[in-house]
């Protein structure tokens, strides 16, 4: 084994440039690729100016909500400045937060709370004035609940002394805690987080996996190059046969190719949030060691680079078609669970193991290894 | 010592050749003369387990070929007559490449001296920057890593220039004289033949013939 990987090794030292380009690329495409989608993302939510007039706790509340109303990209500045703004069509709609909003409110004078200014072009300005006016409403009918609350136990003589505030807390924690007004799937022990997060137009494992198996391909092309006519007769006359010469390879590629991948999930775990757990890394792997073992079968079976490659990039779009990686198949899965064996991407998409894909692939690899192979006395 | 007794070669139904017969004893040089298609470069193929003859039986070193190749192989040498080195290494580093493969372990000074001995002294120059005698020289410098008692060469020397020829022509000479190797040869070049071996054998096809030329027909070859 010492000299297989010594003998890799210096194969691989020639072609260090290609080599790192390959592991490289679907870890920079994925990160660009992101970076584009959120972007353009942000490019394409509706723009909001929020002139704040008043500086109380509810006031800063509602801009909190608004602030996290994801189809909203809010800016905050001065009246003058969104107006004009406003005018030049910079803005779809500004809304004034003005003062007195919080004493309004627990007043019960529910008129002329927030202002809001539009342009003929504010296409949207119907649906956030209406998605603003439920954020007041919210608090004018917390504030409401609680002066009923208080009256109460005024008319009927309780001695039990309930503070405004008190009752306008518990209020929000109720809300939370029975999730009224909201509802997401989630995963088990993953509740909050579920809560939390956006749901991503693209997942950035789906965009990876699409180059990670293109490049799989690209990877292993020293299959054929290193096994040409002209070599496969000199390996005729050697202790290490080609074929245990490949599976070394195999292995030590495997490896090498692995630990690019942890670093791409520390990377992913930085800049998109996803989990990086022994799990995931886990599932990382028995992903990277089935295509890397579909990338060295297909190699085996061809002679010509051209055909090796136009095979690969086959194989590698229909695998992330049918795996989920561009169209999401949550559905069809739902509804047909063979539908997650169909491609190890959607395995790994779903954080489990592609059993079928890789008992198979073991299989074949062991029929390749006894059996196929060179047609050589 | 290599025995071939009745060997034929068939492709479906086309004979290459048959009944072919032949010995060859310690520090002998064997070479291989016919036109193109005659069946030379098949006769050293089945000779270096590369492909399986029809009928017949070869026998080297009192090993028998059907009983396996892998003992077989370690005795045997081959160079084909395409160039099967590492273009983007150089000489040392394709000899290391394939010593590390080989049967026989050598060290990087011995395989050093293995070039040095056929004036193959680019040790650190990328091969596809030498000439084309200097491949062919590098080409059978790996095949003799392994240290072998019968070595077969596909015209080793097509291409290049008469200085490296007469330099591997010196080589194997004295590999076959010094260390009692036996060494077959096909070429197309009667005058390398003629200097070089010991015996000549003219193949020829529609039908088949493997005759042992003398010395006259030699010549009468040569002004052909």
């Amino acid at each position: 084994m010492r000299n297989i990987v010594s003998t890799r090794l210096m194969r691989s030292k020639k072609e260090w440039k290609s080599l790192l380009s390959w592991m490289l690329l679907p870890l920079i495409m994925t990160v660009v690729i992101m970076q584009s989608i959120e972007s353009w993302q942000e490019e394409t939510k509706v723009p909001v100016a929020l002139v704040v007039e008043d500086e109380t706790e509810m006031a800063g509340r509602l801009v909190e909500d608004i602030a996290a109303t994801e189809l909203f990209h809010i800016q905050f500045m001065n009246l003058d400045d969104a107006l004009h703004k406003l005018e030049q069509h910079e803005l779809d709609s500004v809304f004034v937060i003005r003062k007195g909003y919080e004493d309004n409110i627990l007043s019960n004078r529910r008129n002329q709370l927030i202002v809001a200014f539009s342009s003929n072009r504010s296409f949207a300005n119907q649906a956030v004035v209406e998605t603003i006016a439920s954020f007041a409403q919210q608090d004018a009918a917390r504030s409401k609940a609680a002066f009923v609350i208080k009256h109460l136990f005024m008319e009927y003589g309780m001695e039990e002394e309930w503070h405004y505030d008190e009752i306008i807390d518990s209020s929000r924690d109720r809300q939370k805690s029975e999730a009224l007004l909201q509802s997401s799937f989630s995963y088990y022990d993953k509740q909050n987080r579920a809560n939390e997060q956006s749901i991503p137009l693209v997942k950035a494992w789906g965009v990876w996996t699409i180059f990670a198996i293109i490049t799989t391909f690209f990877l292993f092309d020293w299959m054929l190059k290193e096994n040409r006519p002209s070599m496969r007769q000199r390996w005729l006359f050697t202790e290490i046969s080609f074929k245990k010469y490949a599976l070394g390879s195999l292995l030590l590629l495997t490896a090498i190719i692995y630990a690019m991948d942890i670093i791409t999930a520390i990377i992913f775990t930085s800049l998109f949030q996803e989990a990086f757990t022994i799990r995931v890394l886990f599932v990382l792997f028995v992903f990277r060691l089935t295509i890397n073992l579909l990338a060295f079968l297909l190699a085996s079976l061809y002679r010509q680079l051209f055909m090796y490659y136009t095979s690969g990039l086959a194989i590698a779009l229909l695998l992330a078609v049918v795996g989920g990686a561009i169209i999401p198949l949550d559905g069809l899965a739902r509804k047909w669970v063979w539908v997650e064996a169909l491609s190890p991407v959607q395995s790994l998409l779903n954080g489990t193991i592609p059993i079928l894909w890789l008992c198979a692939l073991v299989v074949l690899l062991g029929v390749w290894f006894f059996k196929g192979g060179e047609k050589n006395a | 010592m290599l025995e071939v007794t009745g060997l034929q070669k068939k492709y479906k139904e086309k004979t290459v050749f048959e009944n072919v017969t032949l010995q060859m004893k310690p520090g002998e040089i064997v070479g291989l003369v016919g036109e193109n298609g005659a069946g030379k470069s098949t006769l050293l193929e089945l000779l270096a387990t590369v492909m399986q003859p029809t009928l017949g039986e070869i026998e080297l070193e009192g090993f028998s070929y059907t009983d396996g190749f892998k003992t077989i192989r370690r005795l045997i040498g081959y160079v084909p007559q395409d160039i099967a080195v590492w273009e983007e290494f150089t000489v040392e580093e394709n000899m290391q490449f394939f010593e590390k493969l080989s049967w026989k372990k050598h060290t990087k000074e011995e395989c050093r001296q293995l070039c040095v001995d056929m004036q193959l002294t680019q040790w650190k120059e990328e091969v596809r920057s030498l000439s084309g005698g200097m491949k062919r020289k590098l080409n059978l410098a790996i095949s003799l890593l392994n240290d072998p008692v019968l070595l077969l060469l596909d015209e080793p020397t097509v291409g290049i220039d008469l200085k490296s020829k007469i330099e591997i022509g010196s080589y194997l000479h004295n590999l076959a004289k010094s260390d009692g190797k036996m060494i077959m040869y096909t070429s197309h070049d009667m005058d390398e033949i003629t200097t070089l071996c010991d015996r000549v054998y003219s193949i020829g096809k529609d039908p088949f013939y493997m005759d042992l030329l003398t010395k006259n027909e030699i010549a009468v070859e040569q002004l052909k």
